[in-house]
């Protein structure tokens, strides 16, 4: 118990260390934030070729649809690795419908 | 099926080996959109690990993969953004696992998503301010200190009550020694709902509530919300929805890098399918011990890279995946063999007899 009080006040007093830090953070942060301008990435498209040249491409021309392309893409790849290894667990020999709950 | 169990674990310890051994050279790719190179293997152990602990004590693992892509060289609004796309696509694979057994409360996940969507959204758009100002990294890094220093503590603490209350007997076995669920659970602000698959009654603000604030990390930490909904499983279609919709906001704000959440999703598939088998095998409050370990390795590593030690804290955090995921695949293939043994032996005393 006393080990973990202690530990407690290292992590409270951590923060309270930090503190400053963040809030003069913030006041430079503020001074800041009327020169700065949102960060603009641009993908490289010299060495992606085939499938990936085109997703590249894509990211530079539409965020959008590279935004939309990239949920489909992880669901169908989600979908397709999820049935790949639910059939080869089905086949172990394993019982995979029921479980005993129990601490 | 004895043979096919053994040949599929060989199969396994030997792909394992081929990606920590190979040079890194031979792995090593340039990520086309943030420019990051980076090694295939390190990607690879990253979701799997995070697949195995996601599977296995039912929150999204994330907390290893922002933190582990940032230390390895990505942008933190990068880690984030590819984490979020990563668990969008894990959550389809573990929600396929967890169906089977019947851990999904579609009901219960429904009435977290509205929170959940709003917390990212908000989360999301602080992220970007944090880096147009460029603060992302290290306020990021100290949210993540904070708090898996929180939960480190926590869950030594809970294991420690629990075993001094088993020592004294006043506590049973089964019973969990911190019950946050049931605390909440008595607040009664109407509309009440039954979720009956969770086997709960609640205010249906409760859901939101807690989707909102959980949201408000998950956007914020790139996890997907289950760290802190550890207790239950049974929404975790909501984490899925959730970590499309994230997975959305930070490809749209430009911060997502596609071929390498395609990469960890292969190492995540085949990790939260074993994760998942191995609750039906491994219990005992040992192994919250050792997720506790977890945490604080990464909290470390976490100030290691803050403290521009970036290669140190690589290596921590690598070996804690690699030790925590291995312990979970041995118990979980001793118990796997020891059913597929037990089946077999009375299927031979059946034929017999």
């Amino acid at each position: 118990m006393g080990f973990l009080k202690r530990a407690y006040l290292w992590i409270v007093t951590s923060f309270l260390i930090f503190l400053p830090q963040i809030t003069l953070a913030a006041d430079v942060a503020k001074k800041k934030l009327s020169k700065k301008a949102p960060i603009i990435w641009v993908a490289d498209t010299r060495n992606a070729t085939g499938f990936w040249g085109w997703t590249t491409s894509m990211y530079n021309e539409n965020i959008y649809l590279y935004g939309l392309l990239t949920i489909i893409l992880m669901a169908i790849w989600g979908v397709i690795l999820g049935a790949i290894m639910d059939f080869i667990m089905m086949r172990s020999g394993i019982e995979l419908t029921k479980r005993e709950l129990r601490e | 099926m004895k043979r096919f169990l053994h040949i599929s674990t060989l199969a396994f310890i030997l792909a394992f080996a081929f990606i920590l051994f190979i040079p890194e050279d031979a792995l090593a790719i340039v990520l086309p959109v943030s420019g990051v190179d980076f090694s295939i293997s390190v990607l690879l152990i990253l979701g799997f690990g995070v697949g195995v602990m996601g599977g296995f004590y039912g929150l999204g693992g994330a907390w290893l993969i922002t933190p582990g892509l940032n230390i390895f060289g990505f942008p933190m609004a990068f880690a984030i953004g590819t984490d979020m796309a990563h668990i969008a696509g894990k959550s389809i694979v573990s929600t396929f696992r967890h169906a089977r057994f019947g851990n999904v409360d579609w009901g219960l996940g429904i009435a977290m998503l509205v929170g959940t969507m709003a917390g990212i959204e908000i989360a999301a758009r602080f992220v970007m301010y944090l880096e147009r100002i460029g603060f992302v990294g290290g306020v990021v890094r100290w949210t993540y200190v904070g708090i898996l220093a929180i939960i480190s503590a926590t869950v030594f603490y809970d294991v420690l009550k629990k075993r001094r209350l088993e020592k004294r007997g006043e506590i049973k076995k089964a019973e969990a020694a911190i019950k946050w669920a049931a605390t909440l659970q008595r607040i009664h602000i109407p509309p009440m709902f039954t979720f009956k698959q969770a086997g709960i009654r609640c205010s249906l603000w409760l859901p939101v509530i807690v989707g909102f604030i959980t949201g408000i990390a998950a956007g914020f930490l790139g996890i997907g919300g289950g760290l802190l909904r550890m207790p239950a499983l049974i929404y975790l279609f909501e984490v899925l929805i959730s970590g499309a919709y994230g997975a959305f906001t930070y490809t749209a704000k430009g911060r997502c890098e596609l071929l390498a959440a395609v990469i960890m999703l292969m190492g995540a598939a085949v990790g939260a399918q074993i994760g998942t088998v191995a609750t039906k095998y491994v219990r005992g409050y040992f192994i919250r011990v050792v997720f506790g370990v977890g945490t604080t390795c990464a909290l470390i590593s976490i100030i290691l890279k803050q403290l521009k030690m970036a290669t140190p804290a690589g290596i921590l955090i690598i070996m804690a995946i690699i030790c925590i995921t291995s312990l979970i695949l041995i118990l979980m293939l001793r118990g796997a063999f020891k059913e597929v043994r037990e089946k077999k032996a009375a299927e031979r005393a059946a034929g017999g007899g």
